[in-house]
């Protein structure tokens, strides 16, 4: 895309309009309150693979999640939160990737390979230390881009592979895309850690750079 | 916009609902835990859809009885830890409890196997 043609495209445009705002300031409490029932569920069972024959990879092996994390009181308590709150992190992802689509913010905020692969490797490598100037940055650097987009695909990854475990005779072929219950079970937790894993990365980052925190709040100046 | 809305209630929701949530979240019939579940039986009956059957399956396609369910010998057989019991409670009659003893002490009714 042409310079002119960029800033053609976002003029006016606050950098976080109030619907990605407010999209994101949701997913908090949504996550949180996710994390926690979903971990409550997780402690009547915390294995992977079927009752008898454990897959033995899983390095947690019948540890329970700290008592902290659960959230529910008791199993029937964490799935009626987990299946309550599920519907408003998929209706909230849903208004999120409408309304990036509708208003080509994917354009400035996804990952696109061909454009964004250099800029991300040299950003990494300036992150390493390996690299002294950090690349040129025009809405996010490739970095962001990979990683804003790689969390939306473990979203979807963590709805689908939730809703077979959640109803696994009805969905059975939702089940069989993950290996079958127990891949949809595993493909779940796993999601559950890359996306902690994000949001500890998201935190550092964040505080790094705390004017990004400011903008998500305020939106920040128009373009 | 009504989802705004529906949000927007659901965080009050919610705000309430984490600071009531200490104990066990015993009343999940009334309140937006009980929206949400009669919620959830609407889309339980419509993936059930009572007015249409399941799909039939050619025979060829049909599991052969022998593969399923898939039995395998567990490499460990589980065992009641000391103390367990089974607590019946909630919206019963007679709320009360059975040790592993009792329970092996009542009516059996086999089921014959394939």
């Amino acid at each position: 895309m042409e310079a002119t043609d960029w800033q053609e495209r976002w003029q006016g445009r606050r950098a976080q309009p109030w619907l990605i705002r407010l999209t994101h300031w949701l997913n908090v409490p949504l996550l949180l309150l996710m994390a926690g029932s979903g971990l409550q569920i997780f402690a009547a069972y915390p294995a992977l693979g079927p009752r008898g024959a454990r897959y033995g990879w899983y390095p947690w092996d019948g540890v329970l999640p700290p008592t902290w994390a659960q959230f529910g009181g008791w199993l029937a308590g964490g799935r009626h939160w987990h299946f309550a709150l599920g519907w408003f992190l998929v209706l909230n992802g849903i208004v999120y990737l409408s309304y990036m689509a509708a208003r080509g913010e994917w354009r400035r905020r996804s990952f696109r390979p061909h454009r964004d692969a250099r800029n991300a490797v040299l950003m990494l490598l300036y992150y390493l230390r390996l690299r002294r100037a950090a690349p040129p940055i025009d809405f996010y650097n490739g970095l962001q881009r990979l990683a804003y987009s790689a969390i939306m695909v473990i979203a979807l990854a963590e709805v689908l592979s939730g809703l077979a475990i959640y109803k696994p005779v009805q969905l059975w072929w939702l089940g069989s895309l993950f290996g079958g219950y127990d891949g949809a079970r595993a493909v779940h937790l796993i999601g559950l850690g890359l996306l902690a894993l994000f949001t500890a990365m998201h935190l550092v980052m964040v505080t790094l750079h705390p004017r990004a925190i400011l903008t998500m709040l305020t939106g920040g100046k128009r373009a | 916009m009504p989802n705004i809305i529906t949000r927007r209630q659901f965080v009050a929701t919610v705000a309430t609902g984490a600071v009531l949530a200490t104990g066990k979240t015993a009343r999940a019939q009334s309140g937006f835990l009980g929206w949400m579940g009669r919620w959830n039986e609407r889309v339980d009956r419509a993936l059930f859809g009572s007015d249409r059957l399941a799909a039939e399956l050619p025979p060829a396609e049909a599991t052969p009885a022998n593969a399923f369910p898939s039995y395998f010998i567990s490499e460990d057989m589980p065992v009641a830890p000391a103390g367990w019991v089974l607590k019946v409670g909630g919206l019963v009659a007679r709320p009360t409890t059975f040790s592993l003893e009792q329970l092996q002490h009542l009516t059996r009714t086999e089921f014959g196997g394939i």
